[in-house]
């Protein structure tokens, strides 16, 4: 079930109603039909991997507690390699197969040997990076001694499939959600219009930012040899919305949703395209799983201690491994490659944390500095995400080429001139909305906070209104389900 | 919670309330770019708005024709006339079997047809069908029936269509003919017919079929061939010419052609080799015996102008009597 449909327009209600009126009064029986409902929300897409969520979560329930029961550190480290193997060749499995098997055929072949294995073909089941890692740092966290195991099945199973972030985060840490499920949740009104507006939002960047981008961006991505420089760097720019927008919609929607159950999910995106440079791009895109790759990774190698070859190795494997846990692809590693690269100068001077604060904070307008440093950071990112969104690197290396050469000097040719206009001037007021609202947690969290009841209602309405004018009919997945 | 949930209750009423004023000033006022999923304003290019009201006031025809924008530009009602026969073309773009369908049930009553001249292609039965519901939706006075489609659809434009229809139809009754009658280079002709005045060709490149029959408008072209069989109404499938390049993207043709055979009697007017020289009725593709040159009988890819229209049309009354 996807938050964009007519079927998870009957489910919500329905879940919301049954939630707070008949399964209140009992924690357990709460836990149980957040769990019941998560399992349908997720069996909708194919019930054939609920399978898959099952194992991953008795893993780490077995041998967390298992952990919990004993002291000895070796059988403690066996217990984590054991949950870490599962998970992880789990995801490896279904995610990696195909892309190992390839590469090691095409080795051979380069290296003169005819060696043709053949693959599988696997259905990547939806959202499973999101939950294998969500999963993972609760058992690392159990062994870190960092919480205690838990002994509650049913409050775990919820933690690990609650639905508003289960196939596409905030990966949450268990430390921070699973507690949660041992309070009684007490219905917050503010804390319900707060979520209520986030999720209106995140439907606003998703229907129609990201996906009136999608259509554009597909247009130059899709037959990229047909246009010019300019062209193809215009298609870069609807890309660029095209994944902020529906990535931070999806978490804007969840954590909204979240809120409206009595949780709080950690906030996953802050406006990462106010940044200044592009360790505070890194700060605030995919928080989350910055977050995940910082503790359980970056860290455990050495983080930025040590020699410098330690850390330029550290850099880039962090990248990398970021990179590649996107996708199967060549493209994502070069992708995470090339962040670090840029990463890498900041670290090395000391300039990683010298955008901490919030851009032009109380004031309407950025510096001039402030302003060259977002539009290169936007620029920069940008260009990169053409390895993201290009069919290989071939092609993202033929874009690069073409966007760096005289022809980006030309007035782009193309298909949708009036889509691309009138999706463009959303995006100027979408920007405008962002701009004003970035020191909260989301853009339209207390915009006009100060007026009256009409003119709030009119300006959500207002968003509703631009949603049913301007939202693509056909109906998308978000891209993030993917990975 | 109680208080939540009344407040939203409210809301919700207060955004409807909103959205409804915002279609319609959206409607009015925004031009086409800027109004993207409200398929037509006061303008309607298809004029399917006029060709419905004007069917709403017509009764016993000879001939009825159905079908897309190939049948509402392709089909000349004074042709007929002229040869004796009182037709009425209830065409409408990318009209589908299941648009076809209602209105025939809406319409056949009144109109009561002897005979119905279906235009049929594989691009009609490739789609969900979305566009041709939104175009009546927002074009026809609205009842309890296009409320039914409009659910049926489940697609944002056709809601639009809807709101849009109560506003055209409370406030704007009689001056969207005035809007249509300005609309030299496509008028509309009484019976539903819009000829097309510029001989000018237009090669529209991006054109092409989809050709991906789908289920739902198959199983609703075959209601419409049984109902017409019930009805005892004499029906003629027509595959209207088009330019050769657009017929030639649907690598299903044969199996199309076949496919109608079945149906019932079906002419198939786009032929692989466009000039035979004789008259010979195959049955599934015909011969006009004229070779319909792209730039001499087309206004477009998928669209005869008058000249074309007029051989076209003489070949159906011969194929009628």
């Amino acid at each position: 079930m996807i938050f964009n449909s007519l079927d998870f327009a009957v489910f919500l209600p329905v879940v919301f109603l049954l939630y707070w009126f008949v399964f209140q009064r009992d924690l357990a029986w709460q836990n149980s039909f957040v769990v019941a409902a998560s399992y349908l929300f997720y069996g909708w897409w194919d019930y054939r991997f609920l399978s898959l969520l099952v194992v991953s979560t008795l893993i780490d329930f077995i041998t967390s507690k298992a952990m919990g029961q004993t002291t000895d550190d070796n059988k403690r480290k066996r217990l984590l390699y054991i949950s870490i193997v599962s998970n992880l060749g789990i995801l490896g499995f279904f995610k990696y197969y195909n892309f190992f098997i390839d590469s090691f055929s095409d080795a051979f072949t380069w290296l003169g040997y005819d060696f043709s294995p053949s693959t599988l073909n696997i259905v990547l089941p939806v959202g499973i990076s999101f939950y294998t890692f969500q999963t993972m740092s609760y058992t690392i966290d159990v062994y870190r001694r960092k919480i205690e195991p838990t002994h509650d099945f049913m409050a775990f199973t919820a933690y690990v499939s609650f639905f508003p972030q289960l196939v596409a985060g905030p990966i949450e840490r268990a430390i921070h959600l699973l507690p949660q499920f041992f309070q009684t949740r007490i219905f917050d009104y503010q804390l319900a219009v707060i979520g209520c507006r986030q999720i209106l939002w995140g439907f606003f960047k998703k229907l129609v930012i990201a996906d009136n981008c999608a259509v554009l961006a597909d247009q130059f991505f899709d037959h990229q040899s047909q246009y010019s420089g300019s062209g193809l760097l215009l298609g870069a720019f609807f890309f660029s919305f095209q994944i902020y927008g529906d990535f931070s919609g999806y978490s804007d929607i969840a954590i909204g949703l979240s809120r409206l159950f009595g949780f709080d999910l950690r906030k996953n995106f802050a406006f990462p395209y106010f940044s200044r440079d592009i360790a505070e791009f890194w700060r605030r895109w995919h928080i989350s799983l910055s977050t995940w790759f910082r503790d359980y990774f970056y860290i455990p190698l050495g983080g930025n201690q040590g020699a410098l070859r330690t850390k330029v190795r550290n850099i880039f494997l962090v990248f990398i491994v970021s990179g590649f846990w996107h996708g199967a692809n060549i493209t994502f590693i070069i992708w995470g490659a090339l962040h670090a690269f840029l990463f890498l100068p900041l670290l090395l001077t000391g300039k990683n944390r010298q955008h901490l604060n919030i851009v032009a904070f109380n004031k309407t307008l950025p510096s001039a500095t402030e302003l060259l440093g977002m539009i290169s950071t936007f620029m920069a990112v940008t260009l990169l995400w053409i390895f993201f969104r290009a069919e290989n690197v071939i092609v993202a290396f033929e874009m690069l080429a073409k966007i760096f050469s005289y022809s980006l000097f030309t007035i782009p040719e193309f298909d949708k001139v009036g889509l691309a206009v009138s999706t463009t001037m959303l995006i100027v007021f979408f920007i405008v909305v962002e701009w004003t609202g970035r020191t909260h947690s989301f853009a339209i969290e207390y915009l006009l906070s100060g007026k009256s009841k009409v003119v709030r209602w009119s300006f959500y309405s207002l968003i509703l209104g631009m949603i049913g004018m301007y939202m693509q009919t056909g109906g998308s997945p978000f891209i993030y389900f993917q990975f | 919670m109680k208080t939540f949930v009344l407040s939203l209750l409210k809301f919700f009423l207060f955004a409807i309330l909103f959205y409804v004023v915002f279609i319609c000033v959206g409607g009015l006022i925004l031009p086409d770019f800027l109004r993207r999923n409200l398929l037509s304003g006061i303008s309607d290019t298809g004029q399917t708005n006029r060709r419905l009201a004007e069917a709403d006031t017509t009764d016993m025809v000879d001939i009825l024709f159905l079908g897309t924008s190939r049948a509402y530009r392709g089909f000349d009602t004074r042709i007929f006339a002229k040869a004796g026969y009182t037709s009425f073309n209830l065409g409408t773009s990318n009209q589908s079997p299941e648009q076809s369908y209602y209105l025939l049930q809406k319409y056949v009553v009144k109109l009561q047809p002897k005979t119905v001249i279906f235009e049929v292609n594989p691009d009609i039965f490739s789609g969900d069908g979305a566009e041709s519901a939104t175009d009546i939706i927002t074009h026809s006075k609205p009842d309890i029936e296009l409320l039914k489609m409009t659910w049926a659809v489940r697609n944002i434009k056709a809601v639009n269509g809807f709101i849009f229809s109560c506003l055209r139809y409370i406030f704007f009754v009689g001056k969207q003919d005035k809007v249509d009658s300005e609309n030299v280079s496509n008028p509309y002709v009484p019976g539903g017919y819009i000829a097309t005045k510029d001989s000018m060709y237009n090669e529209d490149k991006g054109n092409a079929y989809y050709c991906e029959l789908n289920d739902d408008q198959l199983a609703a072209f075959d209601k419409i061939v049984k109902f017409l069989h019930t009805k005892e109404i004499r029906t003629l499938l027509v595959q209207a010419p088009v330019v050769e390049k657009l017929y030639n993207t649907c690598p299903e043709n044969e199996k199309f052609d076949k496919l109608m055979k079945n149906k019932g009697i079906y002419y198939n007017f786009n032929l692989s080799h466009h000039y035979f020289g004789s008259e010979k009725l195959t049955g599934t593709r015909f011969d006009l015996g004229t070779k319909l040159t792209e730039t001499t009988y087309f206004s477009d890819g998928q669209h005869l102008n008058q000249k074309g229209v007029e051989i076209f049309n003489e070949w159906l009354l011969k194929l009628l009597k």
